[in-house]
């Protein structure tokens, strides 16, 4: 077992009904991701927390909880007490609106979009066409924004929605002559094996990159990810629950500070990209 | 005995075999998100409250049928895929048309509302609705409300609301050609073909969707009451003709339909043609414009002004000379407000002037009296509903006040309290709902009053696992003073009456298994009618039967991804016996049906972007026929024989 699951058993091994207190954490699922988002949470929460596996067991809150903070999609969604504030973390494509006077926070799973653009045109600096693929509705309403950010470092941004799988072949012939890479965000719909590895055979057959927003995407064929690791966004989700139970204001969206850079150099190659020293030296993983 | 053991061993094809376990925590956090997001996507709707709500909370018992459904089944028309649900069940009219049933309730005539793209697709004068007239390969989406909508869409949702919509300019982005051939037994099934397009450039979406097509309603013999007969091949076809375009730009949408369907009808209203078929028309053209904007924070107004021109059943020849133009204009304003995270509201009014013109060509029997060439009809409407969501459960609370020019006033009220509690889900719903008498209902019978309905229903749901999901209801509808049809063949009149009190209460069960694009769904439905006093309604023979329904519909509705982008879809609908006339003053049991289809798709066959389908419908020959709800003296109408059938599609 790695010292990751070590500390992760040792962490849920704390007795899960610590006195009441003001907040309390709900996974989707007590394993894999969620295990090390929640554990890099309770480490920068600096006390333990209540938590639950709702794979397993229905949640009863201690009385008295104030903050909820829930880690997947599915424990988002769940139908939490009025007036609890939620930070939810790693619930891509799910907006929720917490019963006032409580607040929902998310944790989103990525950086600001600005800092990706900035990080891919350092990868890319010729990179004038970029076309973003999604699936997920909840995506369509930061079209504009991605066209704004993408204006200001002179990138032209077209965003696609891919409304069945049957059409990522033909979405990604038209983007031939079209466009200069494709951007990938974390939409589960889209993220599956047999559809990076499309996105793969098409970036490295046509030399155009493709980026994507996590570790396992750069390790499947993107050239490069801009993301945010599960560890930083269990520590956002932190901070934000403590400045939540302080009584300070915490916007809806809250996007984690550090970025996640991951580079595939085999891909890199494909494309006909080279690495500056700069973005080597700042990526967290080099796929070979 | 054979055709179910084929059945069966079709159903219990072994599953393919599973992909291997995610192989990073990455993969299973996107697998895991996956399915939470695939189950909140897939049971969102808007049909039986306007507001958009999960398919378990929204306060009506839903199905919605998704373009990834509706492909795959293969479905050749409508009736095809409404068959597939358990409490519908199609019967004939007169004159070659089919009607609809809800839970063992004859809906023909202005008790189901259907909605294509938003229009009302109920003709003016006698509120019925062509079946055949509409192109499948168009559809995006399907929402049916299996219970009233007239707190929200007025009288003609009296039982059930059926809202299609067609492919949006977002989905098809690009060009989509289609084509099908039906082969039945003796004679051509059906041909056709189509061509959609959408576009959308920045916050403008254009769509264009045409079709044509050429079926026929079946191969087999008709023989009316009398024992006349004649071969349907090349006497009952369905022609169809449509062009829908829409535009949408900033909030405002555009839309137009030019619809021209006809059919070819020998049965007529009781004893058949015997000089031969005569052509009945349906065209519709349709015009809607709506804005949807935001008036204050939390506010948004939708006003909406729509006509739609159209002459059903013009008939030119001395079988039933009909000639009428009937012109409908609505003008209303919808406003959305939600003051706070559990609370929303909406509210609107609704006016609309309907037009009738006579033609000259109009027989006597059709015509008004005296020197009245057309009438005209007006109804206000004031709607409101107000949607709470307390820890305890979801309160939804609202009413419909219609003012009708004849009729006089409508009240309709509904109260639904829903609850989704982690796996578990209920709903119970008590609705209030009528039937507007239609242009003909009024000009027949002058006295005509509206219909009454009142429903109880009640919807458990239990969610065993992500791909596990069971449910129950139970329902009780009472009808008082039903509209009824009946023609009188001595005297060649048609004629409505208010009869005292009918309807149904049953109960019906759900099993739904989803994995990995399997699908599997099981759906039963069931009813007695002793709550019937119609005597038009009832068979002859002492049963627990309405005319033309079966006690017991079962439906099977599968697919299989059988690997290398092929698709399996088998299908089974079993009927129990039905009752139905078979001579004049002579009813009998028309013993248990089932009908099986199994239809294969292919994507990326023979040619990049080309999507194969090929199915047999009605697999073993049933013979079944649509029955006549009502006595009214007309045979049962044969459906088409064992057809194969082939579809292509290719998108550019």
């Amino acid at each position: 077992m790695s010292f990751r699951g070590l500390v992760c058993c040792a962490l849920l091994a704390l007795p899960g009904t610590v006195s009441a207190g003001d907040t309390a954490a709900v996974l989707s699922s007590a394993g894999g991701a969620y295990l090390e988002a929640f554990s890099s949470f309770q480490a920068a929460y600096g006390k333990s927390v209540p938590y639950f596996d709702l794979s397993k067991e229905k949640p009863l809150l201690p009385p008295g909880t104030a903050t909820i903070v829930t880690f997947g999609g599915k424990a988002a969604s769940h139908p939490w007490p009025r007036g609890s504030n939620i930070v939810y973390a790693m619930a891509p494509g799910i907006f929720i609106k917490a019963q006032p006077p409580g607040k929902a926070v998310k944790i989103r799973l990525l950086p600001d979009f600005g800092i990706i653009l900035k990080e891919i045109k350092k990868i890319q600096p010729g990179l004038k066409r970029l076309r973003i693929l999604w699936m997920s509705p909840y995506y369509s309403q930061y079209e504009g924004t991605f066209q704004a950010q993408g204006g200001k470092l002179g990138i032209q941004v077209t965003a696609r929605r891919v409304l069945s799988l049957d059409e990522i072949p033909p979405l990604l012939r038209q983007a031939l002559g079209e466009t200069d890479a494709l951007w990938i965000p974390p939409d589960p719909l889209l993220v599956t094996a047999e559809n990076l590895m499309i996105f793969k055979e098409f970036s490295w057959a046509n030399g155009m990159p493709f980026y994507g927003s996590t570790k396992g995407m750069t390790r499947e064929g993107a050239a490069a990810s801009v993301g945010v690791s599960f560890r930083e966004m269990g520590a956002a989700a932190a901070r934000a629950a403590g400045r939540l139970n302080s009584g300070e204001d915490v916007p809806e969206l809250v996007f984690p500070e550090i970025p996640e850079i991951t580079l595939n150099a085999a891909a890199a190659k494909r494309c006909g990209l080279e690495f500056p020293r700069a973005v080597l030296e700042e990526a967290s993983y080099l796929f070979p | 005995m054979f055709r179910y053991l084929l059945c069966l061993l079709i159903l219990s094809a072994p599953m393919p075999a599973l992909a291997g376990p995610p192989v990073s925590d990455e993969d299973e956090f996107f697998s895991l998100e996956r399915s939470t997001l695939e189950d909140l996507l897939d049971i969102k709707t808007s049909v039986a409250s306007l507001t958009t709500m999960g398919l378990r909370e929204t306060p009506g018992l839903v199905t919605v049928m998704t373009e990834e459904d509706i492909r795959l089944s293969g479905a050749r028309d409508l009736v095809d895929l409404l068959r597939l649900v358990p409490d519908f069940e199609f019967t004939v009219d007169v004159q070659g048309n089919l009607g609809l049933g809800v839970k063992g309730n004859s809906g023909n005539e202005g008790k189901v509302l259907l909605l294509w793209d938003g229009q009302p697709y109920n003709e003016l004068m006698y509120s019925t609705i062509q079946y055949d007239r509409f192109p499948v390969d168009q559809i995006e989406r399907i929402e049916i409300v299996r219970g009233p909508g007239s707190v929200i869409y007025g009288g003609a949702g009296e039982l059930a609301v059926i809202n299609i919509m067609t492919k949006t300019a977002r989905f098809l982005d690009g060009g989509r050609l289609y084509g099908g051939y039906g082969q039945m037994k003796e004679a051509r099934g059906r041909r056709y073909a189509g061509y959609s397009f959408g576009k959308v450039r920045g916050r403008t979406k254009f769509s264009a969707l045409a079709h044509v097509s050429s079926a026929q309603r079946s191969d087999r013999r008709y023989r009316d009451l009398a024992g006349d007969s004649y071969g349907m091949n090349g006497d009952s076809d369905l022609d169809a003709k449509n062009l829908n375009l829409s535009l949408e730009t900033n909030g405002l949408a555009l839309r137009f339909i030019a619809d021209d369907y006809s059919q070819l009808e020998r049965d007529h209203f009781t004893s058949l043609l015997s000089t031969g078929a005569t052509r009945v028309k349906f065209p519709v053209y349709s015009f809607e414009a709506k804005y949807s904007f935001k008036a204050a924070g939390n506010l948004r107004l939708v006003p909406r002004f729509s006509h739609q021109y159209s002459r059903p059943w013009k008939e030119l020849d001395e079988h039933f000379p009909y000639d009428k133009t009937a012109r409908k204009y609505t003008g209303g304003l919808t406003a959305f407000y939600d003051p706070a995270a559990s609370v929303s509201l909406l509210g609107g009014a609704e006016f609309t002037h309907d037009m009738v013109d006579v033609g000259g060509a109009t027989g006597a029997g059709s015509a008004y009296p005296g020197t009245r060439d057309g009438a005209r009809y007006d109804n206000l409407a004031f709607f409101a509903q107000a949607a709470l969501n307390t820890a305890l459960c979801n309160l939804t609370a609202g009413g419909r006040l219609d003012r009708h020019s004849h009729s006089g006033s409508s009240f309709v009220p509904r109260l639904a309290v829903t609850k989704l509690a982690d796996d578990f889900h209920f709903k119970a719903i008590y609705s209030g709902a009528y039937r507007a008498p239609s242009v003909e209902n009024i000009r027949l019978t002058p006295s005509i009053k509206p219909e009454r309905t009142t429903t109880a229903e009640f919807e458990a749901g239990y969610k065993v696992k992500e791909s596990l999901f069971l449910s129950a209801n139970v329902f009780d509808i009472t009808i008082k003073r039903p509209i009824i049809f009946f023609y009188d063949p001595v005297a060649d009149t048609e004629n409505y009456v208010n009869y005292s009190r009918t309807g149904t209460r049953g109960w019906g069960l759900g099993f739904k298994y989803k994995d990995k694009g399997d699908y599997l769904e099981l759906g039963y439905s069931t009813y007695l009618s002793d709550k019937n006093r119609v005597d038009v309604y009832k068979p002859l023979t002492d049963s627990s039967a309405m005319l033309a329904f079966p006690r017991h519909k079962a439906v099977l509705n599968s697919r299989y991804q059988l690997g290398g982008g092929l698709t399996a879809s088998p299908s089974l609908i079993y009927l129990s016996k039905r009752y139905g006339y078979y001579a004049s003053g002579a009813t009998r049991s028309y013993s248990a049906v089932t009908l099986a289809n199994l239809y294969f798709s292919m994507k990326d066959c023979l040619a990049k972007d080309l999507t194969l389908g090929l199915g047999v419908f009605d697999l073993f020959g049933s013979n079944y026929s649509y029955i006549q709800a009502y006595n009214s003296e007309h045979a049962p109408l044969p459906a088409p024989s064992r057809e194969i059938f082939l579809k292509a599609a290719y998108e550019f």
